[in-house]
């Protein structure tokens, strides 16, 4: 039998979406599919990540050929629909083949709007639309230079973004005075800005262009108020049109978008349309999800199954830039009297949240800064689902997922445990609480032992510590611990204008003379800091991990970790290893998590004699210190590496080994975004793009995960190392004891971070790098250094009874 | 303190075997000592923590107490007790230097070598 031949126009994502769908359906159809477009079917929406170079094109390929070929789908790719005779049921191709038709699809999505701007044909002004597009706006990124985005809404940030990553110095252009004025309230909006600006994109708000000047390629933009700014590159991103040429041409009723019922027909029986040229209930949708649930019912429609009904969809965004969280989803601009606003606003944090509500249905949301919750309200919106009780409760939680409350606490079993490390449960602190009337969290620690482990269940303890006494909380303050009672930036100033060089003189003069553990290692880490290691060691006052330079086990032996730098080992080391490992038959030899090896259950006493035997430096394991360089194999094996991020992670630890930081520092290098050595969740990563490198800072997958925020992309190699070091020095100096670079640059904020080091002065810099330098020249190795001389003849030693029994028997002439 | 019999004082370590607020771990028989130099004087304890086992001498000394280097516990050395509402005690021993020579005074059921 004659099957009936389905003829698609447009190979986009809701064309092939749907084609997927109608194939489910094992339908009687023969298929082909007209594809202006060179390439097989790839994700538009990830166009952004190869810009950005995250993505490459083989990543963002959806359909192969052979997926064609295996669902006898006749694909031509690089030809154009022109015309359609809908009397005749033909459709006439670019290369002027004339293809007869039972059912024709119309999936031709969108063009890029080309708004009427004098100089638009110039050389260098492109859109972004297409992969086409997308190469072209990499290669002109080649030489570097200024590139102006014309257009601040979704596709234009991910744009600008997509060029900073390229090197680019970026503006972008905005019309209105607010950007992603579609999706954000102005609140919103201008939270948008504050963290895009904090990239180092410039935003222009309340511009229109009125000029692209230039001989032949483009050199400047000018506004309608005469201002002229310098442009290397203008992406054009101001919206979409409906692409409804072929339609209108079909004689298809037409308004904005082809229009279609909601059996997704158009006016013509054997014509249907999905995706972006569609217009349903006067609505016109740019963004995937609607698209595919359109698709799904026109797949029943067209195969005979017709029934389902698409009714509209709720319109939810997401900004993907990396570092820049927005979602919006429903309502969210209406000050129509029947709204109601619920909002959440945290200036210092860039976290702006807003509800909006009518009657008890959540209808609308803005999350700016924090989208945590961004499903879980949406999926509020969608069901419509009435929302009782503390409607600021949706916004709590999702301003912080960790927070429980005092009442959700109180409903656990005394028998839960809390804190896993040390195996505590909820009953023994609640009882501990009450037995001895703790009111800090430093009681309940210490009373209990909850929380000294990980410390991840620190906030449980907290709400734990809240339920029970009813809020009555010591504020915790700002100062290293009560035996030395100054704030911390203080006791810094102090240690330098006193000429303090020794942890028990500044308990002696400023504290109680005795100390504990917790600011006696504390001071240890000030003095040398202040003193960039000029300062007068006094082990006593170190953690003994710092005193043996090893990292004591649960049964008080120790494991010994040396460094490889890079995670680049030899058969030469490995041989040594192992002969150490058998003459001392430590426990396990096992690989760590940061590419190196560690020795475990080794005594004390042979820790210098493995150093010396082993010949290699110390990793630093056990200490807050340079931990190490993690790296991936790069240009030198890799075959997508983009940059040497062996020879990079070797140079960038010898550059910092030894020293030592307020929290355990670990640092990554990768050759691509492809991240194999997880460079984004590192203190410090490099990660290597086409052309340069992308420094990342505060990342960290240890009890909390953070991803690392972007300081800077740069060119080279050593700008990388610079841009790294400045971010080092700067931690050095002004992180608190024990607090680690995640929370650090949450602190202090990624934009001071970035005006006191890549952005500061070059005197600035200098000096940063200058004290760094210093630092750097007197760190030394402890571990070749304390085998040779170490700082007490005891050091490593435990008291062994004098061999001569008499007279250790015998009674002592006193 | 009365005078202890002559025959349970036993020299164990030279006092400059020990810096400065510093402890060290003395195997004596089937025990584990812990020995803290504080300066003006010397003190003895068991050397395993009462909380899970922690080497006492390889702790922070803080005036006449030590914590734990495993969880923190912290130790008062003159009377062995856990502080700051912990649980648990270690035993003390008395120690006393002759000739730069340090002595303990073990119980006399504490077995010898
Ligand atoms: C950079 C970028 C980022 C985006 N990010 C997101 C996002 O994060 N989330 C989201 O939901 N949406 C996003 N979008 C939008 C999303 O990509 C579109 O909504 C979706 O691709 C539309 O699908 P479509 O099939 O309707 O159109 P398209 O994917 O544009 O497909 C239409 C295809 O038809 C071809 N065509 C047109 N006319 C003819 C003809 N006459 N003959 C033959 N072929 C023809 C075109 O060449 C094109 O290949 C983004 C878009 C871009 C450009
Ligand atoms: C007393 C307890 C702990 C000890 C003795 C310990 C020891 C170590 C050691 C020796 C390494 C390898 C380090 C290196 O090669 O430099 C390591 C790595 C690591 N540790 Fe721990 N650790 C402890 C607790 C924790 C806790 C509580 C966490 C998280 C909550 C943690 C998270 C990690 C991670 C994520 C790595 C891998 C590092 C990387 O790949 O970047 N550790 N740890
Ligand atoms: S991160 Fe490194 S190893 Fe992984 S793909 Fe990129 S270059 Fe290759």
């Amino acid at each position: 039998m004659h099957k009936k031949h389905l003829v698609v126009v447009g190979n986009g994502m809701a064309g092939m979406a749907c084609v997927d769908q109608i194939l489910k359906r094992k339908p009687d159809f023969s298929i082909t599919v007209l594809s202006e477009e060179p390439h097989t079917n790839y994700n538009r929406i990830l166009l952004s990540s190869v810009l950005a170079g995250e993505k490459t094109l083989d990543e963002i390929t959806i359909n192969s050929k052979e997926w064609y070929e295996q669902n006898n789908i006749a694909l031509q790719l690089g030809s154009k629909a022109t015309s359609v005779d809908a009397a005749r049921k033909t459709v006439t191709t670019s290369s002027g083949d004339v293809i007869g038709y039972d059912k024709l699809l119309l999936a031709t999505g969108s063009n890029a709007f080309i708004p009427p701007i004098k100089g638009i044909n110039k050389e260098g002004v492109v859109t972004f639309r297409n992969l086409a597009d997308t190469q072209e706006i990499i290669k002109r990124c080649e030489g570097g230079g200024r590139a102006v985005v014309i257009g601040g809404g979704l596709l234009g940030l991910e744009a600008a973004r997509g060029l900073l990553n390229r090197g680019m110095q970026v503006s972008v252009v905005h019309i209105t005075d607010r950007l992603m004025d579609v999706q954000l309230d102005s609140s919103g909006a201008e939270y948008l800005k504050r963290s895009i600006e904090k990239l180092g994109i410039m935003v222009l708000l309340n511009r229109k262009t009125a000029e692209f000047m230039g001989h032949h390629r483009v050199e400047s933009v000018r506004f309608e108020s005469g201002e002229i700014i310098l442009a290397d590159l203008v992406v054009v991103a101001c919206g979409i049109r409906p692409n409804t040429e072929l339609a209108k041409h079909a004689g298809l009723t037409v308004n904005r978008g082809i229009v279609v019922n909601d059996h997704m027909e158009t006016s013509d029986p054997d014509i249907f349309a999905v995706g972006e040229c569609v217009e349903h209930r006067s609505k016109v949708y740019g963004l995937v999800a609607p698209l595919y649930d359109q698709g799904k019912v026109l797949a029943a429609t067209i195969t005979g199954n017709k029934g389902p009904t698409y009714e509209g969809s709720t319109l939810a965004a997401k900004l993907k830039v990396v570092g820049v969280d927005v979602f919006s989803a429903g309502e969210v601009q209406s000050t129509d009297p029947g709204f109601e606003t619920v909002c959440y606003q945290d200036e210092s944090a860039g976290i702006y949240q807003k509800l909006v509500f009518r009657r008890s249905q959540l209808v609308g949301t803005v999350l700016v800064g924090n989208v945590v919750r961004a499903n879980k309200l949406l999926e509020l919106i969608r069901s419509g689902e009435p929302v009782g009780g503390d409607r600021y409760l949706l916004l709590f939680e999702a301003a912080s997922a960790n927070a429980i409350s005092a009442e959700d606490v109180m409903c656990r079993s005394d028998d839960e445990t809390i804190c896993g490390c040390i195996g505590v449960s909820k009953g023994q602190i609640v009882d501990a609480i009450r037995k001895n009337e703790l009111r800090s969290m430093a009681g309940v620690k210490t009373c209990t032992k909850a929380s000294t482990g990980c410390g991840t269940c620190t906030g449980l303890v907290e709400s734990i510590l809240r339920a029970v006494t009813g809020d009555a909380v010591e504020e915790k303050k700002n100062q290293l611990c009560p035996c030395v009672p100054f704030p911390k930036e203080q006791l810094r100033t102090m240690i330098q204008t006193q000429q303090l060089k020794k942890v028990q003189d500044i308990l002696e003069i400023y504290g109680n003379g005795i100390g504990c553990n917790i600011c006696k290692p504390g001071l240890s880490f000030l003095v040398d800091e202040v003193w960039l290691g000029e300062h007068e060691e006094d082990r006593s006052a170190r953690f003994i991990n710092d005193r043996v330079h090893a990292n004591i086990q649960r049964d008080g032996t120790f494991s010994v970790v040396p460094r490889m730098r890079g995670g680049v080992t030899t058969p030469e080391e490995l041989r040594k290893i192992a002969d150490v490992a058998d003459k001392y038959k430590v426990r396990m030899v096992k690989v760590t998590g940061s590419q190196r090896i560690d020795l475990l259950g080794v005594n004390k006493e042979d820790l210098p004699k493995m150093w010396a035997e082993l010949g290699m430096p110390s990793g630093h394991a056990y200490t807050k210190a340079v931990r190490m360089v993690k790296s991936c194999v790069g240009t030198d094996f890799c075959r997508y590496g983009t940059q040497n991020s062996i020879a990079t992670g070797i140079k960038l630890e010898e550059l910092l080994e030894n020293l030592y930081t307020p929290a355990k520092l670990k640092m990554g290098v990768v050759g691509c975004p492809r991240n194999c050595a997880e460079a984004t969740v590192k203190d410090i990563g490099l990660i290597g793009i086409e052309g340069g490198w992308q420094v990342v800072i505060g990342g960290a997958a240890g009890k909390r995960v953070r991803a690392a925020d972007l300081l800077v992309t740069v060119k080279t190699t050593d700008e990388a190392l610079r841009a790294s070091l400045l971010f080092f020095q700067y931690y050095r100096e002004h992180g608190e004891y024990g607090e680690r670079t995640y929370d650090f640059v949450e602190r202090v904020g990624l934009e001071t971070v970035r005006r006191e080091t890549i952005l500061a002065s070059e005197e600035k810099q200098v000096a940063l790098l200058d004290r760094l330098e210093r630092a750097k020249a007197k760190a030394v190795d402890p571990w070749s250094v304390e085998t040779r001389k170490p700082v007490h003849p005891m050091q490593f030693n435990e008291l062994v009874l004098p061999t001569d029994r008499s007279a250790l028997m015998g009674a002592p002439n006193a | 303190m009365p005078d202890p019999k002559p025959e349970s004082w036993q020299a164990v370590a030279d006092c400059g075997s020990i810096p400065l607020r510093e402890g060290r771990r003395l195997k004596y028989g089937d025990k584990e000592l812990a020995l803290f130099n504080l300066g003006e004087t010397y003190l003895a304890v068991d050397n395993r923590c009462p909380h899970r086992q922690g080497p006492l001498a390889d702790g922070i000394v803080a005036g006449n107490s030590v914590f734990c280097p495993l969880h923190n516990l912290r130790i008062d050395l003159q009377t062995g007790c856990a502080m700051n509402g912990g649980e648990g005690k270690v035993d003390c021993y008395p120690v006393k230097i002759v000739d730069g020579k340090l002595y303990i005074n073990f119980p006399k059921s504490t077995p010898g070598r």
